[in-house]
C-alpha cells in the first residue's frame, strides 16, 4: 500500500522528478561507461601482458635477473624440464637464451634485450607470432640460410626498417583511391623522400596540408606512406659468452606489434641455434624458463609447489615480474567502486535538495495524514521509498543506457588514435573495447539504493518534525 | 756473373709485371691499395684535432693518438681543459675508457659502442671497425671523375650478403695516382646517403701523402658535421704492444 503511494506520490510532479531521474541516469551512464572504459583497457594490458609479454611464471638462477650476466644459465636444464612436465598446472614450457646487445643499422642504433628462442616451443607459450604485422613476414616460419631475428614495430620504426616514403607508386595508388588531385599536387614535392622518423613525416604533411584534408586523407596517405623492406638486415652487438665483442647480421624475419611500444623497442627475438654459433653457450644452456599455466587463478599455488620444487633457482609469477599489472587488477575493483560512491555522492545532494521541496510543498497533506492516524514509521517509509524509487529509476535507466553503449562500442572498439603515442608508451593500447562485468551492475544497483535511503533521511526527519494540528493550517 | 743476369733478368721482369698491373688494376686491388696507405702502417704517433659542428654550437677537441696495427690504439684528449687528461684505449674488439675527474676507467659496453664518440658523428663501432672495406664488399669501377683536381678512380663497393655491415653500398673516389681515399659515400639498403666523408689538405706527412683533413657529413641531419684534422703525424715509431694498457692509459701525458 505504501509502495504505491510512494509510487505515485513520485510521479505527481512529474517535470521535477524527471530533472532528479535524468540527473541520476546521467550520472550513472557517465561513470558505468568510464569505468568500462579503463577496465577494458586495463584488460587488454593484463591479456597482452600475459599473452604476449611474459606468460606466467618465470624460472632462473636468482642472481640473473640483477645484470643479465651470460655466464648465470640454468643448472641441469632438462631435469628442470622435466619437474616442469610432471607438475599439474603447467600447460607449456619454452627455454630462453637472454643477452643485452645493441641493434645497428646504416642510420640508427638501439639497445635491446636479446632474447634468444625456440619458435616451436615458444608458440605454445605466448601468442607474439600472431602479432605479426601483415606484410611484414613470419615467426620464424620461412627457412633462410640467414640469422633471422623478429623485431618489434618502435623499435623497425627507430631503425628505419619500416620507414615512411612516398614515391610515385604511391601517389598514384592515392589517386587510385580517390584523393583529390589538390592534395597529390601538394605531395608531389615528396616524391621519393624518405623521411627520418614518422614524427617527421607526420609534420612534414601536416605543414602542406589543410586540417581538412588531413582528417580526409590523413589516414590514407599515412598507410601509403609506411613501408617496409622484406629481409632488411641489422646487426646485433653484444659480449659472448668470453666477455669478447661479437656481433652479426640478421636479416628481419618479421616484425610484431602489440601496441606496448616499451616492449617493443627492447626486444629482439631470434633463433637459440643462431644465437649459440655467435656465444658459444652449450646446446642445452638456458637463462630462463617460461611457463605458461592452464588456468591464471592457479598462479600462487604453481608458484610456490614450484618454488619448493626447484631450490636455487629464482622462481617468479606475473604478478612478481610486473607487479604494476597485479596491483591494478587487484586493486581496481575497488577503485570502480570508490569511483562510483563518489558520483552517487554528488547525485545525492541533487536528491536531497528535490526531496526537502517535496517535503515543504506538502506539508498540508503530511499534516492530514498524520491527524488521519498514519504513524511515524510509515511517513518515514513513504518518503524513503520516494527518495529510493526516484534514484532507482534514474539509475537503472543509466544502467540500461551504458549496457547498450557499452555493447555497441566493445563490438568495434574506442580507437584513442591521437594520444597513440601517449598510450602505447605506457604499455596500454590506443584503441579500447569497453568491457565491464555484471558483478559491478549489481554493486552499483546496490550503491543507489544506499544512496536514496541516505539522500531520503534528513527530508523524511523533517517531515516527521511537523506538527500536525499547525500543517494543517498553513495554506 | 750468370746469378747476377738471372737476378737482373727477374728484377726487369718483376717491374715490368707491376707496370703492366698498375695500369690494370682490379678495383678490389685499388680498394685494397688506398686501405693500406690509410690503415697500413705498422705504427703511429700523431696530434690531431676533432671540430663538432652542430646547428647551434660547435666545438673542437684536440687529442694524440697511438695506434699499432688495426688492434691496438691509445687516444689521449689535450683540449680543451674540460677533458683534458680523458683517455681511450683500444685492444682488438675491446675498449675502454679511463676519466681522471672522476678517477674510473669503464669499459665500454657495446650499448656504447654505437653512440657518437665524444658527441661526434663517429661511433665507437667506426673506431673498432670490425667490416673490412677489402673484403666484406664486392667491389665495380663505375667510372674516372675528377675531385678536388685529382683524378680519381670511382668505384662502388656493394656490401656482400653476409658480411656484418650496416651499409648496403659505398661509392668511393680513390685518387689515381696515390691511391688516397678522397670522397666516400655511404649508402644504407634503400639506397639513401646516409653519409659523406671528404678528404682534402693533401699533405706530405713524415714522408707520406695523406689527406689532412676528413670531413664527415651525415646526410639526413642538417647543419651537422665533424672534421678531423691531423696536425702532425709519425709512421713507424718504435710502440711495444705492451704500451697499450689500462696502466699506460692513466699515467700517458
Amino acid at each position: 500500500m505504501i509502495w504505491k503511494t510512494a509510487w505515485k506520490n513520485v510521479w505527481r510532479n512529474k517535470v521535477r522528478s524527471l530533472v532528479v531521474i535524468i540527473s541520476v541516469t546521467i550520472g550513472i551512464f557517465g561513470g558505468i561507461f568510464a569505468v568500462a572504459v579503463m577496465n577494458g583497457a586495463i584488460e587488454q594490458r593484463v591479456d597482452a601482458a600475459l599473452n604476449d609479454e611474459i606468460a606466467h611464471i618465470h624460472i632462473n638462477d636468482p642472481a640473473f635477473r640483477d645484470n643479465y650476466d651470460i655466464q648465470l644459465s640454468i643448472p641441469n636444464p632438462e631435469q628442470v624440464l622435466s619437474i616442469l612436465r610432471e607438475t599439474t598446472g603447467v600447460n607449456a614450457v619454452t627455454a630462453r637464451t637472454i643477452i643485452t646487445g645493441m641493434a645497428n643499422t646504416a642510420t640508427k642504433s638501439a639497445g635491446v634485450q636479446i632474447m634468444g628462442i625456440d619458435p616451436e616451443t615458444e608458440k605454445e607459450v605466448l601468442r607474439l607470432n600472431e602479432t605479426t604485422i601483415p606484410g611484414t613476414g613470419d615467426f620464424f616460419e620461412t627457412a633462410s640460410r640467414h640469422n633471422l631475428a623478429y623485431i618489434g614495430h618502435e623499435l623497425a620504426k627507430d631503425l628505419n626498417i619500416i620507414r615512411y616514403r612516398i614515391d610515385q607508386e604511391g601517389l598514384d595508388s592515392l589517386a587510385a583511391k580517390e584523393v583529390s588531385a589538390e592534395v597529390l599536387e601538394k605531395l608531389s614535392p615528396f616524391t621519393g623522400v624518405r623521411f627520418k622518423s614518422e614524427k617527421s613525416f607526420k609534420k612534414e604533411v601536416k605543414r602542406v596540408l589543410t586540417l581538412k584534408e588531413q582528417h580526409t586523407y590523413g589516414g590514407l596517405i599515412r598507410e601509403e606512406a609506411w613501408s617496409f623492406r622484406a629481409r632488411s638486415k641489422m646487426t646485433l652487438t653484444f659480449l659472448d659468452k668470453n666477455q669478447v665483442q661479437t656481433g652479426a647480421v640478421f636479416r628481419i624475419a618479421g616484425i610484431f606489434d602489440i601496441k606496448n611500444s616499451m616492449f617493443e623497442m627492447s626486444q629482439v627475438m631470434v633463433k637459440n641455434e643462431d644465437l649459440r654459433v655467435l656465444t658459444g653457450m652449450a646446446p642445452n644452456e638456458y637463462h630462463q624458463l617460461i611457463i605458461r599455466l592452464e588456468t591464471l587463478e592457479s598462479t600462487e599455488e604453481v608458484t610456490a609447489s614450484l618454488a619448493e620444487k626447484l631450490p636455487g633457482l629464482e622462481v617468479m609469477n606475473w604478478k612478481e615480474i610486473q607487479p604494476d599489472l597485479a596491483m591494478m587488477t587487484d586493486m581496481v575493483q575497488k577503485f570502480y567502486a570508490i569511483f562510483m560512491v563518489i558520483i552517487l555522492a554528488a547525485l545525492a545532494f541533487g536528491i536531497v535538495n528535490t526531496m526537502l521541496m517535496v517535503v515543504l510543498e506538502r506539508t498540508k497533506e503530511l499534516g492530514m495524514l498524520t491527524a488521519i492516524g498514519m504513524n511515524k514509521k510509515r511517513v518515514f517509509n513513504m518518503i524513503m521509498l520516494e527518495s529510493v524509487f526516484l534514484s532507482l529509476v534514474g539509475g537503472v535507466t543509466g544502467m540500461i543506457i551504458s549496457q547498450l553503449v557499452i555493447g555497441v562500442t566493445a563490438k568495434k572498439g574506442i580507437n584513442f588514435a591521437s594520444y597513440a603515442e601517449g598510450f602505447e608508451a605506457m604499455g596500454y593500447p590506443a584503441h579500447i573495447y569497453p568491457v565491464i562485468s555484471t558483478s559491478f551492475f549489481i554493486t552499483v544497483t546496490v550503491l543507489i539504493i544506499i544512496t536514496g535511503i541516505l539522500s531520503s533521511i534528513y527530508p523524511a526527519l523533517k517531515a516527521l518534525k511537523l506538527d500536525p494540528a499547525e500543517a494543517l493550517r498553513t495554506e | 756473373m750468370k746469378t747476377n743476369i738471372t737476378l737482373l733478368v727477374t728484377l726487369l721482369l718483376a717491374g715490368l709485371a707491376g707496370q703492366v698491373f698498375a695500369q690494370d688494376l682490379s678495383p678490389k686491388e685499388i680498394i685494397r691499395k688506398a686501405d693500406e696507405k690509410f690503415n697500413g702502417e705498422k705504427t703511429s704517433t700523431a696530434l690531431m684535432a676533432m671540430t663538432i659542428v652542430r646547428p647551434t654550437w660547435e666545438r673542437t677537441i684536440e687529442f694524440k693518438n697511438w695506434t699499432s696495427g688495426r688492434e691496438y690504439a691509445l687516444t689521449l684528449i689535450t683540449a680543451p681543459a674540460r677533458d683534458k687528461g680523458q683517455s681511450f684505449l683500444k685492444r682488438q674488439q675491446e675498449m675502454w675508457s679511463w676519466n681522471p675527474t672522476i678517477s674510473r676507467l669503464i669499459k665500454l659496453p657495446p650499448s656504447m659502442m654505437s653512440q657518437g664518440w665524444m658527441g661526434s658523428d663517429y661511433t665507437n663501432d667506426d673506431i673498432l671497425k670490425e667490416s673490412s672495406v677489402v673484403n666484406d664488399y664486392d667491389h665495380e669501377i663505375v667510372g674516372e671523375e675528377e675531385y678536388d683536381g685529382r683524378l680519381c678512380y670511382k668505384i662502388k663497393m656493394v656490401a656482400k650478403e653476409d658480411a656484418a655491415v650496416i651499409w648496403g653500398h659505398q661509392v668511393r673516389w680513390i685518387d689515381k695516382k696515390d691511391f688516397l681515399f678522397m670522397k666516400s659515400e655511404l649508402y644504407d639498403e634503400d639506397s639513401y646517403l646516409v653519409r659523406t666523408e671528404l678528404g682534402s689538405d693533401i699533405k706530405s706527412m713524415d714522408g707520406r701523402l695523406i689527406p689532412t683533413r676528413i670531413e664527415l657529413i651525415p646526410a639526413e641531419e642538417e647543419d651537422q658535421m665533424t672534421i678531423i684534422e691531423i696536425k702532425e703525424i709519425q709512421f713507424n715509431q718504435n710502440i711495444k704492444d705492451s704500451f697499450f694498457s689500462q696502466q699506460n692509459m692513466k699515467r700517458i701525458r
